[in-house]
């Protein structure tokens, strides 16, 4: 698929997603929230790729909207473009990689909430200027980030606006690593290949529990898991999981 | 306004709480509770004030309860505090708890009633319900587990055991830890931060974070606003940023 704002590239199972307007720090106007909702149905609909990685190109991650739409446009507009395409990535069923290669600001610090792992380089910077600019959040990240770094954290980043390090944010748990930045999507890729070895209806499956059990109490979501899990062997996809053990076990031993 | 029990400071856009029974090691008790809430009613109407401090004067943040009021006083206090905690809590400015020292039991509940906990080195947390006999009544069974995990927060009330600021900081029970004499100029360059961002999009983002916390994701992500994520502040901010220059204040709250 041909984009002007993104490139797609497929490999071996992974389908790396770039935000590529690298002269306006990945600013996401509307047009490139378009384009990433059609590049996540292609990435969806591929039954070749397993798992994606979403990164920007040059320095910056993504300085978040595009503040010259803003300024011609309004807010109205772009902000639900961009909602659209933030519940896109949401609701994608395959696990999503964000490869945090630098300024993630804002729209951008939304976007990464919205997918499954974060992986930073070492040069990455987390920080939210809604306040600053007498914005409020409709991308999800008054929502999502107390529910990833806790309440107070949260609280701090979103009113004050303080940058926070790739190491600040491994410490607070929002970033799982943080990696030389060379070797930032040799290392989102290692992630994925992990996940990429395993069963993938069992990672599809572990990624819907994980995400409908932010949607309903501690009760529900057991409940949920239980259901699922007599579905599973009454289907009887254990067989198909013994051949997966085997070959697991066999890869662990001629490792030693 | 005056107060017996707690001392109210305001300056520039902020207003320091200071709980003043040093010799109770800031101990709650009705005239706390009833005072407490006053001041934030002030404040509540007080344009002026962007940011709300609470400290505690002497040795301690606040010990918790006054256990000195009997059986029957306590429970009075814990009814009429539940009404103060959750003014913290509903304040639309943001408040930061100081914690200067102790920070027990009810004290612990009330650090936890505000937005972001700033500690000095010397503080120690430590919940005494098990200890005493009680039960959490002022939201710490629910909020303890919400901010460090159900098994930490088990810990703390099974054991009932004190824990530094150090730890209380890697549990993310406490945003900085500083050294006692630093725990000012923190709290001060915290709420500098706070006071240069634009003030109507800081009691909303508040809000919403304290609001989408009770519901679950869906229902949460809801409250944010569809369309208009601009607040009355925006168009000067954004102008003042094209220009490089500093907006100019924020007009209110």
């Amino acid at each position: 698929m041909a984009f002007s704002n993104l490139v797609l590239q497929k490999k071996s199972g992974i389908a790396v997603l770039t935000l590529n307007r690298p002269r306006v720090l990945n600013a996401t106007d509307s047009d490139t929230c378009r384009e990433m909702v059609a590049a996540i149905k292609d990435i969806e609909q591929d039954g070749e790729i397993g798992v994606a990685i979403l990164t920007g190109a040059g320095k910056a991650f993504s300085a978040g909207q595009d503040m010259k739409e803003l300024r011609q446009v309004g807010t109205r507009e772009p902000i639900v473009v961009l909602r659209t395409a933030l519940a896109a990535l949401a609701e994608m069923t395959k696990p999503v990689i964000a490869a945090v290669n630098g300024y993630c600001d804002s729209a951008g610090l939304e976007m990464v909430l919205t997918c499954d792992v974060i992986v930073a380089s070492e040069n990455a910077v987390f920080v939210d200027h809604h306040a600053r600019f007498g914005l409020i959040h409709g991308g999800g990240a008054t929502q999502r980030l107390p529910r990833w770094v806790g309440r107070s954290r949260a609280m701090e980043m979103l009113l004050t606006g303080e940058e926070v390090s790739a190491q600040e944010a491994y410490v607070m748990g929002l970033a799982s690593h943080v990696a030389p930045h060379d070797k930032l999507l040799a290392r989102a890729e290692e992630l994925a290949r992990k996940i990429l070895r395993n069963d993938p209806a069992s990672v599809k499956g572990v990624k819907f529990l994980i995400r409908q059990a932010e949607r309903m109490d501690l009760a529900a979501g057991l409940e949920l898991e239980g259901a699922e899990n007599e579905r599973w062997w009454r289907e009887g996809r254990a067989g198909y999981n013994k051949e997966r053990l085997k070959a697991l076990w066999a890869e662990k031993k001629a490792s030693k | 306004m005056s107060f017996q029990t707690i001392n109210v400071q305001k300056k520039n856009s902020v207003a320091r709480i200071t709980l003043n029974r040093p010799q109770a090691m800031n101990a709650i008790n009705l005239d706390v509770v009833t005072e407490l809430r006053e001041a934030l009613l002030d404040i509540k109407k007080d344009d002026g004030i962007r940011v709300v401090v609470i400290t505690g004067a002497g040795k301690a943040f606040c010990a918790g309860a006054d256990l000195k009021a009997g059986p029957e006083g306590v429970g009075k206090i814990v009814s009429q505090g539940k009404k103060t905690y959750q003014a913290i809590e509903d304040l639309d400015r943001p408040v930061i708890a100081a914690v200067n020292g102790y920070c027990i039991t009810g004290g612990m509940e009330l650090a936890m009633s505000c937005d972001i906990i700033i500690a000095s080195e010397n503080a120690i947390f430590w919940d005494t319900h098990g200890r005493v006999g009680a039960v959490p009544g002022w939201g710490g069974s629910q909020r303890l587990p919400r901010i460090v995990g159900i098994m930490k927060a088990k810990e703390m009330f099974f054991a009932s055991e004190p824990i530094t600021a150090r730890e209380a900081e890697r549990l993310g029970l406490v945003n900085h830890v500083v050294p006692a004499e630093q725990l000012d100029a923190a709290v001060q360059e915290m709420s500098d931060k706070i006071i240069a961002n634009s003030g109507a999009a800081v009691a909303w983002m508040k809000s919403l974070v304290n609001q989408g916390s009770r519901l679950n994701l869906d229902a949460a992500l809801r409250l944010e606003p569809d369309m208009e994520i601009a607040t009355p502040d925006a168009p000067e901010r954004m102008r003042a940023f094209r220009e490089g220059r500093l907006p100019k204040p924020s007009p209110r709250r």
